[in-house]
């Protein structure tokens, strides 16, 4: 193998609004090589790839959304510490061409800062589409850095850019952009001068730095030695009187002033912007949720008919075409990862015989190949729906026209898609908590979204309910009734913690409205995809051989086929003191509700085979034979089943997304905690009652 | 004078006055370009739940607390 000289690294990062398009440009450059993280110690998404260009391997950062540095929420305090703390080695600023004036501030404010940057014009196949022409040669020379136009979606400009950047690496003009603030400038150099003595050694210019402190950056505030400190606090005071308004306020507007005096001097000719007779029933709040439902149950439904043909398999026997309906049964995805799945066990316990190593490769390892396998169509058809309506920019629109339902329980609106989709699967609906817009709701939707009963926990429902015959209705009527309950009380009671004390309001921007482009939905799709199969896969996998291996071996490490025997059949004994408690069982009863319960925790369809496994019953009818137990007994149980923790692949995607080991156990404790709880609840008053 | 949360839909404004007092508020409003002096177009007012406003081309999505306090003057 050549030996490549040694390649210069660099790091870019990409800087801008909300909306302008940086995650398409970001996987147009990344091209699938985008690896998912978190930023360190909050819910916001990392985004990095290595790319080569040239003799460069380049590190490319996509730092999240902000509107200015001046940090207001999470996502803007990263993106701020990354450019003073961390720094990059070139900028990458973007604004959408469609919306020059709009989105030039954020890359004002960097150009104040640092000149290691260049502008990138996203969006430009549309502005031309829309008649907008921008005068670009003009705009660099006003910001003073180079300027190019690019189209992610259509993969243009996008080696002009790169080198661009490249250039930028090496040479720059060493000049930063001054804006002019008026009745502040004479404060501002007042603050450049207290800076003087301070040795501080920022990867920013002393003007931005001045601008941030008279703003009141507490933080950079508090970085500054004693006698810096009291100066410019005082500066702070004298310039906040002058002025009158808020300084940062002033600040704001100057910049957002200066964008649109940059704008109509670039903007050489537009089109009058022909006023769409605008999409508004999204908005509406009936409108919208019905709306929203209806997409849901679509999303879901064909999530379903793909995984197991179920309901349009009753529809084609209701049709009489009987015919129509196996075949589907047969094609679906279920039925076909069981065919290959049983028939790769023969062949491995023919190859192997019936020993602990052809147990453990064919129920442990391939079972939890299985597992992982057997979520992915279901992720990917609510990922592909969710992308669709992300991109197209319905998705913010139905959030408006549901915020009013949502703040009621301190949710904003976004949560009514995260919501509806945990009824089919809590996997996607908690990836789908990342478009809250806070990190607090984040957090709050990821720890409340386990408790909405998913399609796994149907399941479990409907064998339990079966063993009570003609009232099996009603336990799983109440089972849902109970946990949407589960969910708003959570909800609130959280609120009530952490004290917040108004629900929150909605200020939010909406992307223009547009139909979903192909290239960006597959970005959405294949990178969540991708990102779970690589996280939750392995630790599934793990899991399962880790299960396998505690139901057929004992204490003393030696291979068994009973369960009782085993080291999960052990820890089964110890919790069958708590477990005959809370539902009020015998000690017969309990053992193998126990052994259930703990592997329901990997995923809940275990449940029922679990069951059949302990009780040596071969159909559920025999199970509830085997056991005998009361309405009251099932309904306690189905209620604790249906909210105690989903499934290890839901675990696993609450761990990706909070990136907290701390928040994924708080969030395990709180649902058997209040599984537990709703399930003496229940059996109380069912008690009272009945 | 009236407020935001009073305009019907279509209605275009000028912003006269932003009366909130939390300084974050008031700034990321500044940010998306709600300010004194800003021409905007209702774009949908349901009487209740946000207000949905087009300003600067972009539309914008405002809770309705923080629409009664932005005071406007209708014109066109």
């Amino acid at each position: 193998m050549r030996k490549e000289p040694t390649a210069k690294k660099i790091t870019v990062a990409l800087v801008g609004q909300p909306n302008v398009g940086k995650s398409s440009l970001f996987n147009a450059l990344a091209g699938g090589k985008a690896e998912v993280a978190n930023w360190p110690g909050v819910t916001v998404e990392k985004l990095v790839a290595k790319i080569r260009y040239g003799e460069y391997t380049i590190e490319l950062v996509d730092l999240p959304g902000a509107y200015s540095l001046t940090p207001l929420t999470i996502e803007e305090k990263v993106t701020r510490d990354f450019v003073v703390k961390t720094g990059a080695d070139v900028y990458v600023a973007l604004v959408d061409a469609t919306m020059l004036e709009r989105t030039l501030p954020l890359p004002l404010e960097l150009l104040e800062a640092t000149d290691r940057v260049v502008v990138a014009l996203t969006k430009s196949d549309e502005a031309h589409r829309r008649g907008i022409h921008i005068n670009v040669d003009k705009l660099g020379k006003l910001l003073g850095v180079p300027v190019v136009s690019v189209s992610a979606t259509k993969g243009l400009g996008l080696d002009q850019l790169l080198r661009s950047v490249v250039e930028v690496c090496s040479k720059t003009s060493g000049h930063h952009l001054v804006i002019d603030y008026g009745v502040l400038e004479p404060y501002i150099k007042a603050v450049e001068e207290a800076l003087e003595s301070s040795r501080i050694d920022f990867r920013v210019s002393k003007r931005w730095l001045a601008l941030k402190l008279l703003e009141g950056d507490r933080e950079l505030h508090e970085l500054l030695d004693e006698d810096a400190r009291a100066k410019i606090a005082q500066i702070r005071d004298e310039a906040s009187k002058t002025l009158g308004v808020e300084i940062g306020q002033y600040v704001t507007v100057k910049r957002f002033e200066h964008s649109i005096s940059i704008g109509s001097s670039v903007l050489v000719k537009r089109t009058i912007s022909r006023n769409k007779a605008g999409i508004t029933v999204f908005y509406n709040p009936y409108a919208g949720t019905v709306l929203s439902l209806a997409i849901m149950l679509l999303i879901v439904s064909v999530a379903f008919i793909v995984n197991t043909g179920y309901p349009l398999t009753d529809l084609f026997r209701l049709l009489g075409r009987e015919d129509l309906a196996t075949w589907l049964e047969d094609h679906s995805v279920s039925a076909l990862l069981e065919s290959f799945f049983s028939q790769a066990t023969e062949a491995i316990h023919t190859a192997l015989g019936e020993g602990p190593v052809a147990g453990l490769l064919a129920d442990g390892v391939l079972g939890g190949v299985g597992t992982i396998l057997s979520f992915l169509p279901l992720i990917a058809i609510v990922l592909f729906f969710y992308a669709i309506l992300e991109d197209s920019g319905v998705l913010p629109r139905i959030a408006v026209g549901s915020h009013t339902l949502f703040s009621r329980i301190g949710l904003s609106g976004h949560a009514i898609f995260p919501f509806f989709i945990s009824f089919g699967c809590n996997v996607p609906g908690i990836m789908a908590s990342r478009a809250m817009p806070s990190a607090t709701e984040r957090l709050k939707l990821v720890l409340t979204l386990p408790l909405v009963p998913c399609q796994a926990r149907l399941v479990v429902l409907l064998a339990l309910s079966s063993l009570v015959g003609p009232r099996g209705g009603y336990v799983i009527i109440l089972s849902y009734a109970v946990s949407i309950l589960a969910f708003v009380l959570l909800n609130i009671i959280i609120d009530a913690f952490t004290g917040v004390k108004k629900t929150p309001e909605l200020l939010i921007e909406l992307p223009a409205l547009h139909p979903p482009i192909p290239r960006v939905i597959w970005w959405i799709v294949w990178r969540h995809l991708k990102s779970f199969l690589v996280k939750a896969g392995s630790i599934l996998l793990a899991a399962s051989v880790a299960i396998w291996l505690a139901t057929h071996y004992t204490p003393s490490l030696h291979y068994t086929d009973r369960v009782e025997e085993s080291v999960l059949g052990g820890f089964s004994v110890l919790i069958s003191g708590p477990v005959s408690a809370i539902f009020g069982l015998t000690g017969d009863q309990a053992f193998p509700i126990a052994v259930a319960l703990i592997v329901g925790f990997v995923a809940k369809e275990l449940v029922v085979s679990a069951l059949l496994v302990v009780t040596g019953a071969s159909t559920i009818g025999e199970v509830g034979e085997a056991l005998d137990l009361g309405f009251i007994q099932v309904a306690a149980l189905s209620v604790f089943v249906t909210l105690y923790v989903p499934c290890l692949a839901t675990l696993t995607t609450i761990y990706a997304e909070t990136r907290s080991a701390k928040w994924t156990v708080i969030s395990v404790l709180l649902l058997i905690l209040i599984g537990a709880a709703f399930s003496l609840i229940t059996r109380a008053l069912l008690s009272y009652f009945l | 004078m009236l407020t935001l949360d009073q305009l019907r839909d279509g209605s275009k404004a000028v912003v006269k006055e932003v009366g909130l007092k939390g300084a974050g508020l008031i700034r990321r409003l500044a940010q998306m370009g709600v300010v004194p002096g800003a021409l905007i177009e209702v774009v949908f007012n349901s009487g209740s739940g946000p207000v949905v406003v087009r300003v600067h081309g972009a539309e914008i999505a405002i809770g309705r607390g923080i629409a009664r306090k932005i005071l406007v003057e209708v014109v066109g």
